[in-house]
């Protein structure tokens, strides 16, 4: 079966999840989706699927359309665990892709096809949580290919299987359809069974690439989008070491240290471990790493504000965890930026008044607010009738206010448009030019790059869940 | 220890807790108890000696936690102590009245299902959402005494439909089980309105209708089910309210139940009565809602708690 | 519905009815005069709903009847607001012990039904709207707090929060600064939300001759003095009853409006 997708767009309220997405599915062939989590990979399939939520505006067409759900077109979820009923054992989850059309699974075929995939049948009768997520999704494969459906549609089939059960998984689904179109993040994987690659990236398709099965070498000698080549770099093995930064090296007295330090959350295992970290007075030190990987813990660590599992945490000089209070050099030692503008200041004070919180006389606040570039008109708004850049700036106002020595950024530019985002940086830059020591946290590389004096990769510092990311 | 047994032992505790509050509250109450009890009894101006010999009687002079641990104790053994007015046992006049009210309350929870699942129901298609809205509503809104009333007086005197027979039979428990059925169906629908809706947004409901379910068999076999948790907890919320509820309807309908005497007791100051009589709502509360607790841990083992 | 609409829709109910409460009076009889020999007449122009069994005006009654019986939930409903606020959010900033103490204490009176509770407290008590009150109040705050407690929790980990103490702020004055005021919000709109449930108690145990002493008017007590008599003047349970209606339907209007505006 053909799909031809044309200028599909979604959007929901205000955030578009697809603009004007062009896709062709040939007969016989099988399309992989990449793309960063969020990118719109979902959105597509249960745009095709016809069960998007009522909220969604669509406009674009889909051919063909009123496909006879489960028959004509079959469908692998994303996360196994949201996809399969709790309430029902994950036998009756199987066989609704024959109940669903008023029929019965043939007799043992689920149990015959189950094995074949490499599952104990047994253990149908049981429910969900019990199973694990790579048991699960392969009964959801067996449901999604019951009626060897002309389309087939898996959203990150095999997030949940190793290496091996994946290209197994793979391999039936591709053998139980006529024409797939999957979405994954495995580009190995995809790229050894995928006819083309499309990739989206915040809802546009930025690139099409046929690699006809021919394994990453063939989507990164074709590639040419740099969106693409950013998600091949990613891949563990084939990053290149990061350019460090262009401005001179350290050169300040030390403000903050980490010393073997291992940080975790309470009730899963370590996020860093055995990190030595140095920060000195006037530089920025960007710190890179992807979301989720421990960024925000390791600042927080920094100023103080999370107990490491073990190791020395120091600013300026004096030990931050000897009691059972974190003990800091004086107030406002350390102040923080951080990436959620919306909460980074009261919502009921005017600017000035937060700032002002900090230590500074109202003169005081005045000659700030001048310092980062807002004027006399800003002081007595609230939080909302200010911009996202504006209210950062605030938030650097109110970090000078306390005398920083240590400023932690948390992703400070991220939730900013980029020209505004620039000159959030530049600020940044200066506050440290005069002095202070800045650490950024971000996932956008070229953006710290840009005004970090070193950039450090949090794979670089810290090993995770036992294995090194390096 | 296991889910279950944490839960039961959990409850147990809560229990406790509240038996403690429960007797406690008579020590807010002002005046000496044994001279209020002496007045409740005919004495019109009780002598010194006739209280002393009374608090000693009662107990009265030992100190409040030992009072509370005899108490506790006896509680245990279902003995609660003597009322006040009576001198009966107040377990054994709580046992003559507890069958007309646990009759009532069976029948009133019944109605109440059988209202609140279909207007949830009714109330997943768009347009008929705010019509069921409305209904829901309005149950919550109209106080039971004044569904009550009318349905007594206007229905049934007036107009001469139907008829009430306050003898505490199955018969009987119809009409004076409707005003409590409508301000428990009212809570419930709006419960099990909002859990379908979450229910409905979940992945393995789009799964589903992936596989090629159509709407009824979602709704039926799919959001139904995984709706139900929240409308079990709402049930075991409602029974704890059944006790002031049926104080309400039982004496509109003069129905011979533990309401009125929980009335009585209040109005004559009897704390023997009204504590065991709290107690015996409490211990149903608990127990209602730790069945509930366990049922929707039993429906959707994975829930996170 | 917007929630503007609501907002103004729930507000304007209660002030109207705030707005009767004074204004019928000025012009009206007076609510407690008996005249036997118009009993349960029926609405006419001298009595636009009417007269009870005493032959007392059922508009002035009603009227005289949003003091204690819609007044008195406002002020269960405001003091356990304020009890619900005060220990919630000790508990929050205080953590440690503190915290373990007072949500145990939260727990235990959560176990108990509230109007089961109300019952118990006149039970020792006594009959009386004073009583019932108090009675109320102390079976009503425990909900709140535990919602303070958790709202005031997540307001401690807020970025402005943090940065505050960062700063040198002292923790209570944090609290008092960032949380309280936000926190004290979030409680209003469910304390508001919970209003016509408290009118409907307060009316319930009104209806069993708990509350006011005759002739004092209450809705549930006209409610209750006309049980035998309903079958011929229904006016008599009609109109406190959508009197009770109308409160619950501004209160839910409001708090709904409220606390969809809380963060």
């Amino acid at each position: 079966m053909r799909l031809a997708v044309e200028r599909l767009s979604v959007r929901y309220g205000n955030v578009t999840a697809l603009r004007e997405v062009d896709l062709t599915v040939a007969d016989g062939e099988v399309v992989a989706l990449i793309g960063e989590s969020g990118s719109g990979k979902s959105t597509l399939l249960d745009a095709v699927l016809g069960v998007l939520p009522a909220s969604a505006a669509v406009s674009g067409t889909i051919r063909p359309d009123r496909l006879r759900r489960g028959v004509e077109v079959g469908y692998v979820a994303q996360d196994p665990f949201g996809s399969c009923d709790p309430v029902w054992p994950v036998g009756h989850h199987v066989a609704e892709a024959w109940r669903a059309h008023g029929q019965r699974p043939p007799r043992g075929h689920i149990a015959r096809r189950l094995a074949a995939l490499g599952v104990a049948p047994g253990a149908l009768r049981r429910r969900p949580h019990t199973w694990s997520g790579g048991m699960l999704q392969r009964a959801d494969l067996v449901a999604a290919t019951a009626h060897a459906p002309p389309l087939l549609l898996a959203d990150e089939p095999t997030s949940a299987l190793d290496a091996d059960a994946a290209e197994a998984a793979m391999t039936t689904l591709v053998r139980s359809a006529r024409s797939v179109l999957v979405a994954g993040h495995d580009l190995a994987l995809l790229t050894r069974h995928a006819d083309e690659v499309h990739v989206l990236e915040r809802g546009r398709v930025v690139e099409r690439v046929r690699v006809d099965r021919g394994g990453v070498a063939a989507l990164a000698a074709r590639a040419s989008h740099p969106h693409t080549r950013e998600l091949l770099a990613a891949l563990p093995g084939a990053a290149a070491r990061l350019p460090h930064g262009h401005h001179a090296a350290t050169r300040g007295a030390p403000v903050a240290a980490l010393e073997r330090v291992t940080l975790a959350h309470p009730g899963s295992g370590p996020v860093l471990v055995d990190v030595d970290l140095q920060v000195r007075a006037g530089e920025v030190l960007g710190v890179h790493g992807p979301s989720g990987g421990g960024k925000t813990t390791l600042l927080r660590a920094l100023a103080g504000l999370h107990r490491p599992a073990s190791g020395t945490v120091r600013l300026g000089g004096v030990d931050v965890w000897s009691g059972r209070r974190p003990r800091r050099p004086r107030p406002g030692f350390v102040m923080p930026i951080f990436q959620d503008v919306a909460a980074s200041l009261d919502p009921r004070w005017p600017a000035w008044r937060s700032v002002a919180e900090a230590g500074a006389t109202r003169a005081e606040v005045e000659r700030l607010f001048a310092a980062v570039g807002l004027d006399h008109r800003h002081l007595g708004a609230r939080p909302h009738q200010l911009s996202g850049g504006q209210r950062q700036r605030v938030a650097i106002a109110r970090a000078l206010a306390g005398r920083a020595e240590l400023i932690v950024a948390d992703e400070p530019t991220a939730a900013l448009d980029p020209t505004v985002a620039a000159g959030v940086s530049r600020l940044l830059r200066e506050v440290a030019d005069r002095g202070c020591a800045v650490v950024v946290a971000s996932h956008d590389r070229a953006r710290v790059n840009s005004y970090a004096d070193r950039v450090v990769r949090l794979a670089e510092l810290g090993i995770r869940d036992g294995r090194s990311e390096l | 220890m296991r889910g279950p047994s944490r839960r039961i032992a959990q409850a147990a505790v809560t229990l406790v807790g509240a038996a403690v509050l429960v007797w406690s509250l008579q020590l807010l109450a002002p005046g000496d108890p044994a001279r209020r009890v002496l007045v409740a009894n005919g004495v019109g101006n009780p002598t010194p000696t006739q209280v002393a010999a009374l608090r000693a009687e009662l107990g009265l002079d030992e100190p409040a936690p030992v009072r509370l641990g005899r108490w506790l104790l006896a509680a245990a053994t279902g003995d609660l102590g003597r009322s006040w007015r009576s001198g009966a046992p107040v377990a054994a006049e709580l046992a003559d009245r507890l069958p007309a009210t646990l009759r009532l309350a069976a029948v009133a929870l019944g109605f109440a299902l059988l209202l609140a699942v279909p207007l949830a129901l009714i109330a997943q298609h768009r347009r008929a959402d705010l019509a069921a809205r409305g209904l829901v509503f309005l149950g919550a809104a109209v106080p039971s005494f004044v569904v009550g009333t009318l349905l007594l007086e206007v229905v049934v005197v007036r107009l001469g439909i139907g008829r009430v027979l306050a003898d505490g039979s199955w018969g009987g428990a119809v009409l004076p089980a409707v005003p409590l059925a409508l301000a428990a169906a009212a809570v419930w629908a709006r419960v099990l309105r909002a859990a379908m809706l979450e229910v409905r947004a979940r992945r393995h409901v789009q799964v589903a209708r992936a596989r090629g379910a159509g709407r009824l068999r979602v709704l039926l076999v799919h959001v139904l089910p995984g709706a139900s948790p929240p409308l079990f907890t709402a049930i075991g919320m409602t029974v704890g309210s059944l006790l002031a509820g049926a104080a309400v309807v039982e004496t509109i309908f003069t129905w011979p139940g533990v309401g009125p005497y929980l009335v009585e007791a209040i109005v004559a100051r009897d704390v023997p009565v009204v504590q065991g009589t709290v107690l015996l709502g409490v211990l149903a509360y608990v127990v209602a809602n730790t069945l509930a607790d366990l049922a929707a841990a039993a429906v959707d083992p994975g829930r996170a708690r | 519905m917007s929630r503007r609409a609501e907002l103004w829709t729930g507000a304007a109910v209660l002030v109207l009815l705030a707005v009767a409460a004074l204004a019928v009076p000025l012009l009206g009889p007076d609510p407690d005069a008996t005249d036997y020999a118009n009993r349960l007449a029926a609405p006419s122009p001298s009595h636009p709903l009417g007269t009870d069994q005493a032959g007392r005006d059922v508009l002035a009654r009603a009227a005289a009847g949003v003091p204690t019986s819609l007044g008195a939930a406002v002020v269960v409903t405001a003091v356990s607001a304020a009890v619900g606020l005060l220990v919630g959010v000790t508990a929050a900033v205080a953590g440690g012990w503190v915290d373990t103490v007072l949500s145990r204490v939260v727990d235990v009176v959560l176990a108990v039904p509230q109007l089961v509770l109300a019952l118990a407290v006149v039970g020792v008590l006594g009959p009386g709207l004073t009583n019932l009150v108090v009675a109320m109040a102390l079976a009503g705050w425990a909900p709140l707090a535990r919602y303070a407690r958790t709202f005031a929790a997540g307001l401690l980990h807020r970025p402005y929060v943090v940065a505050a103490e960062l700063a040198g702020v002292a923790r209570p004055v944090a609290a008092l600064r960032h949380v309280v005021p936000a926190t004290a919000g979030g409680v209003a709109a469910v304390a508001t939300l919970g209003l016509g449930e408290v009118v409907l108690g307060l009316a319930g145990l009104s209806f069993l001759g708990l509350g006011v002493a005759p002739p004092t008017a209450e809705w549930g007590q006209m409610v209750a003095e006309s049980t035998t008599v309903a079958g011929q003047a229904p006016w008599l349970v009609v109109v406190p009853g959508a009197l009770i209606v109308l409160s619950v339907a501004g209160a839910s209007l409001l708090g709904d409006a409220l606390a969809r505006e809380a963060p």
